[in-house]
């Protein structure tokens, strides 16, 4: 990543609150191609105040099971596609959705509520693995449809 | 019922059997249906309600990130009543594709920041003014951006689409196939086009020029040729200010050789603190038969204004309007407008009377707005209304023409 796009994200993290988040995590997840199940939820959860971020990404994997988000068969080591990321997200910030989404939440209708929003722009294949660059804007652009500034 | 019939229906179920069978394993994809009702009331010397209802099923499945096919069709149900014979009539099923487009994009063909897209099938397509051709075509389309320097060409045919789709009003063929029920498709022609444009050759204006011919390919009949020249300039100045411009030169050949014309040009005032406000002034004019020029007759014809009957030929019509964001999600415009005609002779529509020395022909009057309720639930009001000028122009008795519609879509 160029300098530009290191001083985009640290801006990004500076609003959203994850700055305090260990450094490790930060590069371990911008330098990631294919984000895992247990980076995500870390890294939302705590973003939404549904977890510590003295937390780890086993604690974050398992607040995930327990809150019912987490798919049958999901590990945490698993990558996530974007419709999955979209699912989670909806999830975690309470976003309402469509009357589609509020009939039958679920990844599909995750996925078209955040292209609707903007929050996924451009062509997008919703079984694309999510990079982490991608999952900090996309969490970024979430934070803008809330209007949060944090 | 011909043999085109049959092809279009056919292929609209290959199109979307075949990928729910092979693509899965390979590529996502995505699905879904559109619900939309319209549901306008017409009224002027009588009353008419017509409904139109349609279930569009959608397809699109990505590949990679640089491209994507995107398949639809739908099914369509129309009925008009009229208010006061009591009568009315229905096309209960229409059954058709709507877009099958093969679309994707690909950098570094000549050179580092050359860029190649492309698109395939049957798709949205326009000239810079969408006054000589526009709305869905079969057909192919290039395009090949080199720096500030962008090059595009396509080509197509028009025989496969629905003639109310279509609205070919070339000559006489034409007029026929409107004029035959049993007649679906729109008579059979092609186009080839292309053009260029250079952007920010000042800064903040673009100008460009395309080219674009219709070649009538039925044997029987009239044979109409007809090729269009159309050089464009659009800029901005600042960042509320934006503008166009356009003039269209037309050559047509059929049993005779003839020329037409048509310009036009929009000013836009945008205030983006205010509620998004927008205040839009625009002109566009198409020769009539005069001074040597014959109507203007471009490959696909489309209405002026909302609440009259004219079509973009022997026509000027001036109009202003303004639109702003009322609420989040909720946005509405109103506007008018003056329509005259491009010569002395009879102007699309109703006919004027035989004593008829003005050329201006009446007022326009229009309001909408729209309301998206949510991602997948969205509605729509508009209501328009023309005055036609009594005094030297229509008969005395000429009622105002009245036209209300609301719309709903909702997205499965």
């Amino acid at each position: 990543m160029n300098r530009s796009g290191v001083f985009c994200m640290i801006g990004l993290f500076a609003v959203t609150g994850l700055f305090a988040q260990s450094n490790e995590f930060v590069d371990s997840l911008l330098s990631t191609p294919a984000v895992s199940v247990g980076q995500l939820s870390y890294l939302v959860l705590v973003a939404s105040d549904n977890l510590s971020e003295d937390a780890d990404e086993a604690r974050a994997f398992e607040l995930l099971e327990n809150l019912g988000w987490a798919s049958r068969g999901m590990k945490i080591s698993d990558p996530v596609n974007l419709r999955t990321y979209s699912f989670l997200l909806m999830r975690a910030f309470g976003l309402k959705g469509g009357y589609m989404y509020r009939l039958f939440p679920g990844p599909r209708y995750a996925y078209r509520e955040l292209t609707s929003l903007q929050v996924i722009q451009g062509k997008a294949d919703p079984l694309n693995l999510v990079d982490g660059i991608t999952a900090v804007r996309m969490l970024g652009r979430v934070f803008d449809v809330l209007g949060v500034s944090r | 019922m011909n043999r085109r019939s049959f092809v279009l229906p056919a292929l609209m179920v290959a199109l979307f059997l075949v990928p729910q069978l092979y693509v899965p394993q390979l590529f996502a994809f995505d699905f879904g249906l559109d619900l939309a009702n319209d549901s306008a009331l017409t009224a002027e010397t009588d009353i008419s309600l017509s409904q139109v209802n349609r279930a569009r099923a959608w397809l699109n499945v990505p590949f990679g990130k640089d491209a994507d096919l995107m398949l639809s069709g739908f099914y369509e149900f129309k009925g008009t009543l009229e208010f006061d014979s009591v009568s009315g009539t229905s096309s209960p099923l229409r059954l058709d594709l709507d877009r099958a487009e093969f679309t994707g994009s690909t950098q570094g063909v000549l050179g580092p920041s050359a860029i190649l897209r492309y698109s395939v099938g049957r798709f949205s397509l326009s000239d810079f003014s969408s006054k000589v051709l526009s709305g869905l075509s079969d057909g192919a389309r290039v395009d090949l951006v080199l720096g500030n320097l962008a090059w595009y060409a396509s080509a197509g045919y028009r025989g496969l689409l629905y003639k109310g789709d279509a609205r070919s009003a070339i000559d006489t063929d034409d007029t026929d196939v409107d004029n035959d029920d049993k007649a679906y498709f729109s008579p059979s022609r092609a186009f080839l086009g292309g053009g260029a444009r250079l952007t920010e050759l000042l800064p903040g204006q673009d100008v460009g020029i395309e080219v674009w011919a219709q070649l009538d390919l039925d044997p029987s009949g009239t044979s109409t040729h007809t090729a269009y020249l159309e050089p464009f300039i659009e800029g901005r100045l600042g960042r509320s200010v934006r503008w166009r411009a356009f003039g269209i030169g037309e050559l047509g050949m059929g049993d005779s050789t003839f020329t037409a014309m048509a310009a036009g040009g929009l000013f836009r005032l945008s205030i983006p603190e205010v509620r998004n406000l927008r205040f839009t002034q625009s002109v566009a004019w198409a020769s009539g038969k005069i001074g040597g020029l014959e109507a203007f007759t471009p490959i696909r014809q489309l209405p002026v204004g909302s609440a009259s009957t004219f079509t973009f030929t022997d026509i000027v019509f001036v109009s202003l309007d303004a639109s702003l964001s009322v609420l989040p999600g909720v946005s509405g415009s109103a506007g008018g407008g003056a329509i005259f005609r491009a010569s002395d002779n009879q102007p699309s529509g109703t006919a004027l009377r035989a004593d008829a020395d003005t050329s201006y022909l009446g007022a326009e009057l229009n309001a909408r707005a729209s309301v998206r309720l949510s991602s997948d639930l969205s509605a729509g009001v508009s209501a328009g209304l023309f005055i036609p000028e009594t005094g030297s122009a229509y008969p005395k008795k000429t009622p105002p023409r009245f036209t209300a519609s609301l719309t709903a879509t909702f997205t499965l």
